[in-house]
């Protein structure tokens, strides 16, 4: 009979904290800010990536990125 | 039937498989991702699901094994998760990228091998892990 050895075992503990209420997007907003900002349809809320000029890009919670002109 | 290791034999067991989060020269860390889905059914298949979270081990990841056990140095939070999702697994990498070991994450109390206050991530938050422990059983 073969027996198996035992396997290592990790136990962890963590937390998670959200996000603070998104600041509205600005041409001032800071790269990592989570930022909110509204187009005609409906309102977005993202982590601002960088700027390219007076274009946002942000990063949407699926991960996909949007650029946004303030 | 159970074979039993002695206490030297869990401990450089236990040794030899966390120092293999401190091989490799690609990323300066060893590091651990969070996953949504389903974890993998073994850490050579590639990871699946959405990537929530990345935190980084110290260097070296672990202390050294005592007893059967040995706890992880500080982790580095991840301070601006890039995805939301539900976390549910976790994948420990080497720092030449390569899978080292796959658990389970669930809420407090939840019997995960990590276990979270609040396992929906939301985009934009903070993920930290207080404290993890490798155990080599007996």
């Amino acid at each position: 009979m073969n027996t198996p050895l035992p396997k290592i075992k990790i136990s962890g503990q963590g937390s998670f904290t959200p996000p603070p209420t998104p600041l509205p997007l600005t041409s001032k907003s800071e790269i990592g800010q989570y930022v909110t900002w509204e187009s005609i349809t409906r309102s977005y809320a993202g982590i601002l990536k960088e700027w390219d000029s007076n274009v946002a890009i942000v990063q949407l919670p699926d991960g996909t990125m949007k650029a946004v002109e303030t | 039937m159970t074979v039993n290791i002695s206490t030297v034999a869990r401990n450089g067991a236990g040794n030899y498989i966390v120092d293999l989060i401190d091989i490799g020269a690609i990323v300066a860390n060893g590091y651990l991702n969070i996953y949504t889905g389903t974890k993998p059914a073994s850490p050579q298949v590639a990871a699946t699901g959405t990537l929530l979270a990345n935190l980084n081990f110290a260097l070296p990841a672990f202390a050294a094994f005592n007893n059967g056990s040995a706890y992880a140095g500080p982790i580095a939070s991840d301070t601006s998760l890039p995805n939301s999702g539900i976390a549910s697994y976790f994948r420990i990498f080497s720092r030449d990228n390569v899978a080292i070991m796959d658990g389970d994450i669930s809420l407090t109390g939840g019997g995960g091998d990590i276990q979270f206050d609040n396992i929906n991530f939301i985009a934009g938050g903070v993920v930290a892990i207080s404290s993890l422990l490798a155990i080599m059983p007996q």
